[in-house]
């Protein structure tokens, strides 16, 4: 809703009447209603279907699953929109975690120290990937399928791929500890979402990244600095992907390069089913965000159903498709009118 | 000639695009062996007949007989195998496949799904025979230089042996001595029967290759004449039509006036050689020359989009060295790109953003956006422009060519720059859109920002300019001022050999 919100730029004052009317046409206009509509009907479903699905526990360890991919997902829209990709989120959050368990296990740097550590080096290979796609050309779906592998074989090479147990009691709070009742990771997907939603809509920058994924030689004649546009969104991801590899090892109180597998999936997906377009220039933090609590839910509730862990995949990969037919086939309509 | 049934006969084609009636009772019939020409301004019709007639759209009514059979397709691949082939503008060719892989493509037929290699060859061989061209088979398309490659796409044409071949503007791209090639070419393959319908720009070339010639004007035709019937004036005449709707500018003398951008001994290889010039405050300058003569080069060069130039730039006097984009904003020169959709507008966005792109981090706040600031520049920009738009959030690239390019001019304005690189802004926007941005320009110029105005329609120069500058094998030759600037004069010394 708070998209709609902001879509208003009027510039006469608008009456009482004109006001409503004007936001009944956009709720109707808004192009996440239709994904809207689906989240609703799978809450109904699924609350029908499994009396356990809508108490507070259950929706709150939803949220708290959703935060393991959907803070990268909110990131992941940002790089989508800007018309690139990142494919290695999930060996970056491996990579992360076991940076930060090599640092503090077996070189007894302080925590908090160890985690600036290890988001500064994310954020460096973010500005890598980045600017080998601003710089050399190398498009970003080959960059970081390089970097898959390479993060990947990194994390491994750190650990010889075993978990380091990190044995710290406030640490561990992080990952599985809950704030007021709310699962800690559950407050970083929202306060990423937050962030995230103000740098996409009101900052320059924000404005930018679509203009460059939308017509990336007219944003450079208008003067805006594509390449780093380019760099930024890429730093943004992977340190989303540091982020939740840090949670994880909080969550796990290891040190482990086996985790986040994946990830990769379901951040797309997320962005993909909340109407971005991979050609870039479209997409939207709210639209990701259902994406988000749409693919959290269906896992949560296959997995109370008891649905066959294989038919669990069969459901998330057509998921996808349906999605992006589904944009596919709006697309085509406006554009025909 | 015995008295047979014409190759290609049309009856009252009428076509509307919305609002715009693009075609309205157009009769038009071709002989076999005919070479007719189409002459018109953009957007007097020739391109929505081409496109009915090779099945690209329909008709909203009319008839389309072919050797005398009524046709109706439902696509150009039906037109084609039904005997109209089309040659458009833009290549169409395949770079990473082969000469005969290109000519032969959408036929290529297999043996137990494996290329069919030697009939492959055959067919590419026979239409290339039949141009009397010869260019290697096995050749990577994208290893041609443009004029060979032009040929293929002539080949790929005739490689079903149509009736009618139409030739889209089949010269732009092509040097003096390549046209001469091409001309040749269509002569000989009019004289094996195939009828050819060419649509072309160029007034010379047209006697040369011609038999007769159909000028359209807004969606009319005006006139069917043999070649000989009618003077180059009349001609000219007929194409243009009336032209009182614009009146043309009051030439202004700002030669007093302080120099706002000035260019010295520019130079790109293989473009441009020698180009100098100095446009004043409040000066509008055309740039005129014939299409490859450099004029997208030379502003690119000026704007810093280029790696490869020599020579300098100076803005208010000063010298901009490591030119690019972003520091020619800085010093307020804007420029617009001839391809709007491509490199103008940001479709999907809205207008109101759309104009805001350069003013955001320039005249409006760095970092956060001010959304009442925001809001009444784009309204200020939008109402100044006249850019009809539902609202400042309509998607841009749902508007009209002529209100795209009005926002893309926008942007500049909004950001406040002084000097204005316009490439061919008036390209491919209807007759009164134009009027509209000559206005607009004058305008512009009244108060005090200059511009540099590129166009290939000669006739805009008059209306616009103060002075032109004819551009001539990459170096800047005469200049022409106010009144000197016809369309016939520019036209002349665009062509005039030096040597």
């Amino acid at each position: 809703m708070i998209e709609m919100a902001i879509a208003e730029t009027a510039v006469e004052q608008p009456t009482a009447t004109s006001r409503v009317s004007g936001a009944l046409h956009r709720v109707r206009s808004w192009e996440g209603i239709g994904l809207l509509s689906v989240l609703v009907l799978l809450y109904v479903v699924l609350s029908v279907r499994s009396p356990v699905f809508l108490t507070t526990d259950n929706q709150l360890s939803i949220l708290q699953n959703a935060a393991f991919f959907g803070i990268v997902a909110f990131a992941m829209t940002l790089v989508i929109v800007a018309g690139e990709i990142d494919i290695s989120v999930g060996s970056m959050a491996a990579l992360s975690s076991s940076m930060l368990g090599v640092f503090v296990v077996k070189h007894g740097v302080p925590m908090p120290l160890a985690v600036l550590l290890v988001l500064l080096a994310a954020a460096a290979i973010g500005a890598f990937a980045g600017a080998m796609r601003a710089y050399f050309g190398v498009p970003t779906f080959i960059a970081t399928l390089a970097l898959y592998l390479a993060l990947k074989g990194l994390a491994q090479l750190l650990t010889n791929n075993f978990p380091l147990p990190i044995d710290q009691e406030e640490f561990f709070y992080w990952g599985d500890g809950r704030f007021l009742g709310v699962p800690v990771p559950a407050l970083y997907l929202i306060g990423t979402f937050v962030v995230l939603i103000v740098i996409a809509k009101y900052t320059v920058f924000g404005r930018s990244i679509y203009a460059v994924g939308g017509n990336a030689k007219s944003a450079n004649l208008s003067g805006i600095n594509v390449r780093r546009i380019k760099i930024l969104v890429m730093m943004i991801v992977a340190v989303a992907a540091a982020i939740t590899g840090l949670l994880q090892t909080a969550l796990l109180a290891s040190g482990n390069s086996t985790i986040a597998v994946g990830l990769e999936f379901d951040a797309i997906a997320a962005t993909i089913i909340g109407g971005a377009a991979l050609s870039g220039g479209k997409g939207s933090i709210v639209g990701t965000v259902m994406g988000v609590l749409f693919i959290a839910a269906l896992l949560n509730g296959m997995v109370l159903l008891n649905v066959n862990p294989y038919a669990q995949q069969v459901v998330r990969g057509a998921v996808v498709l349906v999605a992006v037919l589904v944009n596919v086939w709006r697309t085509r309509k406006t554009s025909l009118e | 000639m015995d008295v047979v049934v014409p190759v290609l006969e049309c009856r009252n084609l009428t076509k509307r695009y919305g609002t715009v009636q693009a075609l309205t009772d157009v009769d038009f019939t071709l002989r076999r062996g005919e070479v007719r020409a189409l002459l018109g301004k953009n957007g007097a019709g020739k391109s929505t007949l081409v496109n009915l007639v090779s099945g690209a759209v329909q008709p909203d009514s009319g008839t389309i007989r072919l050797n005398g059979k009524d046709v109706r397709w439902d696509g150009p691949g039906a037109a084609r195998s039904g005997g109209i082939s089309v040659v458009h503008q833009e290549f169409s060719l395949v770079p990473g496949l082969t000469v005969a892989e290109n000519i032969t493509m959408g036929r290529w037929s297999s043996r137990l799904g494996f290329i069919d290699q030697e009939r492959l060859q055959d067919d590419a061989r026979r239409a290339l025979d039949q141009l009397g061209e010869d260019i290697p088979l096995w050749q990577l398309v994208g290893s041609l230089p443009i004029a060979q490659q032009q040929l293929v796409e002539i080949a790929k044409a005739l490689v079903d042996n149509p009736d009618v071949l139409i030739l889209d503007e089949p010269t732009s791209a092509l040097n003096a001595s390549e046209v001469e090639v091409l001309l040749a070419l269509v002569r000989r393959l009019a004289a094996t029967g195939v009828s050819v319908i060419y649509v072309s720009h160029r007034m010379n070339e047209i006697p040369l290759v011609a038999d007769a010639m159909t000028v359209f004007r807004d969606g009319r035709e005006v006139a069917t004449l043999g070649i000989g019937e009618a003077s180059p004036e009349r001609v000219a005449a007929m194409i243009a039509g009336e032209v009182t709707d614009v009146a043309a500018a009051v030439y202004h003398d700002r030669s007093d006036a302080p120099v706002a951008l000035s260019v010295r001994g520019l130079a790109v290889d293989g473009v441009l050689e020698d180009v100098s010039f100095d446009l004043h405050e409040g000066e509008v300058l055309g740039i005129a020359g014939f299409l490859g003569s450099g004029r997208t080069e030379l502003l690119e060069a000026i704007f810093g989009l280029r790696h490869d130039v020599r020579g300098s730039v100076w803005v208010n006097g000063k010298e901009v060295r490591g030119r690019r984009p972003r520091k020619m904003l800085a010093r307020r020169v804007a420029m617009t790109s001839e391809d709007r959709k491509g490199a103008g507008i940001v479709p999907a966005m809205g207008t109101g953003e759309n104009v805001l792109l350069t003013a955001r981090s320039r005249v409006l706040p760095k970092i956060w956006l001010r959304r009442r600031a925001e809001s009444r520049l784009q309204a200020d920009t939008i109402d100044k422009l006249a850019i009809r738009t539902s609202s400042p959030a309509q998607e841009v690239g749902t508007l009209s060519g002529g209100n795209q390019q009005k926002a893309v001019i926008g942007r500049a304005l909004a950001a406040e720059m002084r000097v204005l690189l316009l490439d061919e802004p008036t390209r491919g926007i209807d007759v009164h859109a134009k009027a509209q941005v000559y206005a607009l320009i004058r305008e512009l110029a009244a108060a005090g920002h200059s511009a540099i105005f590129v166009s290939s329609e000669l006739e805009e120069m008059p209306l616009v300019c103060d002075r032109v500058v004819v551009l001539r094998a990459g170096r800047s030759r005469e200049v022409l001022t106010g009144a000197e600037s016809n369309a016939e004069r520019i036209l002349a010394l665009t062509m005039k050999e030096d040597d």
